[in-house]
């Protein structure tokens, strides 16, 4: 096997179960999470000899984003609702860290765009300003997103990290 | 009420799912690598053998400048360009982005399609930037499907390098011809756009998801032949037309 495609084995075997379980947050769905990761290995591999020397993890969490987003079209029209449901939600996940369906649950109520940010921002970890170049848009886009996403999921944002980035405001 | 710890906690769940099949990945890989060189190749000598015998296309209207004024460009870089394409109450434009990633260092724009609303406000947008070539080498950058952003339908868009005023593909079996305007930041950048008669997706009705109001798998648009002429009919260089998506 050529060097180059040991260390795309290596880096495929380390990255994947990462890429597939932010996947899943994604979409919900553990196969269109697995299609999703895999198709982010395929055209991490492609083009493997000029993203090896770079940041190839960047690139294949931005293919693979950039695939999911792609499955954002809606043919047709759904009925947007951005509001807050009218009662608060009778589980909280405090109570229950570990029911994984709750937390997809409460993901699927968010639009896709926020979801997309919550998932970058706090699975991924990544800054507000890396979440808005990931999804090409503004780092206030980003904040307002975010914000909105959390209260949506009631999350507090009384976390010191989250203070200390501004997003409360 | 949940603390931001535990919710992230939350995510951070292991994944317990098979390992990934490394050896497809990488023939699946190969297979992607050789289309795309491959492609490029076929479509650069179906352009040499074709630039003799085609008749030009007619040039595009010019199109509107979208009133500076009256746009909340929020994200933008560079003037936005009306395209005379609507989504329901919108007035679709396109314009550019600066490109702030560490991953592309010779990335430094792309391409936004956003619904401008009656006041100007700009948003939601659909931004796009090339990851297969320099941002400004010459030929055609970052092409995206037709796709549709928050209830709004947005077109299939990108832009060219050089002094084309007319951009034309094949779509389901006949030559359509995009819209064009030239960048307000470089004047060697050409966005372009296509109709939505022209390019577009076609659902697949029979999905439970249609009928649902969901989102619905479907055919994605048909394109090929991706031409680029200069306002004498020359033909330019393709550079690599890949679409993203």
């Amino acid at each position: 096997m050529a060097r180059g495609d040991t260390e795309f084995s290596e880096f495929a075997a380390a990255g994947f179960h990462r890429l597939r379980r932010a996947a899943y947050l994604l979409t919900g769905n553990a196969q269109h999470a697995e299609d999703a990761a895999q198709a982010a290995l395929v055209k991490t591999y492609a083009a493997w000899r000029r993203v090896r020397r770079q940041d190839p993890y960047a690139y294949a969490r931005k293919v693979m984003v950039n695939h999911l987003k792609d499955q954002w079209r809606r043919p047709l029209r759904e009925d947007a609702r951005d509001q807050l449901p009218e009662r608060p939600s009778p589980q909280d996940l405090a109570g229950d860290v570990t029911d994984q369906r709750w937390l997809l649950d409460a993901l699927a109520r968010l639009a896709d765009r926020e979801r997309a940010v919550v998932v970058l921002r706090h699975f991924f970890d990544l800054s507000e300003k890396d979440v808005a170049a990931e999804l090409g848009v503004a780092v206030g886009t980003v904040k307002s997103l975010n914000a909105r996403a959390l209260a949506k999921l009631r999350v507090t944002l009384d976390s010191p990290d989250f203070a200390a980035n501004g997003a409360c405001s | 009420m949940t603390d931001l710890d535990t919710f992230r906690a939350a995510l951070q769940q292991p994944d317990e799912g098979r390992p990934p099949a490394i050896a497809d990945i990488m023939r699946a890989g190969r297979r992607l690598r050789r289309k795309r060189r491959f492609g490029y190749g076929a479509v650069v000598a179906a352009a040499l053998v074709a630039v003799t015998a085609v008749a030009w296309p007619t040039t595009a209207p010019p199109a509107t400048v979208w009133p500076a004024a009256a746009v909340d460009a929020e994200g933008s870089w560079g003037q936005p360009v009306a395209t005379g394409l609507r989504s329901g109450k919108h007035e679709i434009v396109v314009t550019a982005f600066h490109n702030v990633n560490q991953a592309y260092p010779d990335i430094t724009f792309g391409v936004r399609a956003c619904a401008a609303d009656t006041s100007g406000k700009l948003g939601p947008c659909h931004n796009q930037f090339d990851d297969v070539a320099p941002d400004r080498s010459p030929g055609f950058h970052a092409i995206g499907l037709p796709s549709n952003l928050d209830y709004v339908d947005l077109p299939m868009y990108g832009y060219y390098v050089g002094p084309a005023t007319t951009i034309t593909v094949d779509s389901r079996g006949r030559t359509v011809t995009a819209d064009t305007a030239v960048w307000s930041e470089d004047p060697e950048v050409v966005l372009f756009w296509f109709d939505f008669k022209d390019v577009y997706l076609k659902p697949d009705k029979t999905h439970p998801n249609y009928k649902k109001q969901k989102v619905t798998p479907g055919e994605l648009p048909d394109v090929a032949n991706w031409s680029a002429y200069d306002e004498s009919g020359r033909k330019l260089p393709l550079g690599k037309p890949f679409v993203i998506g």
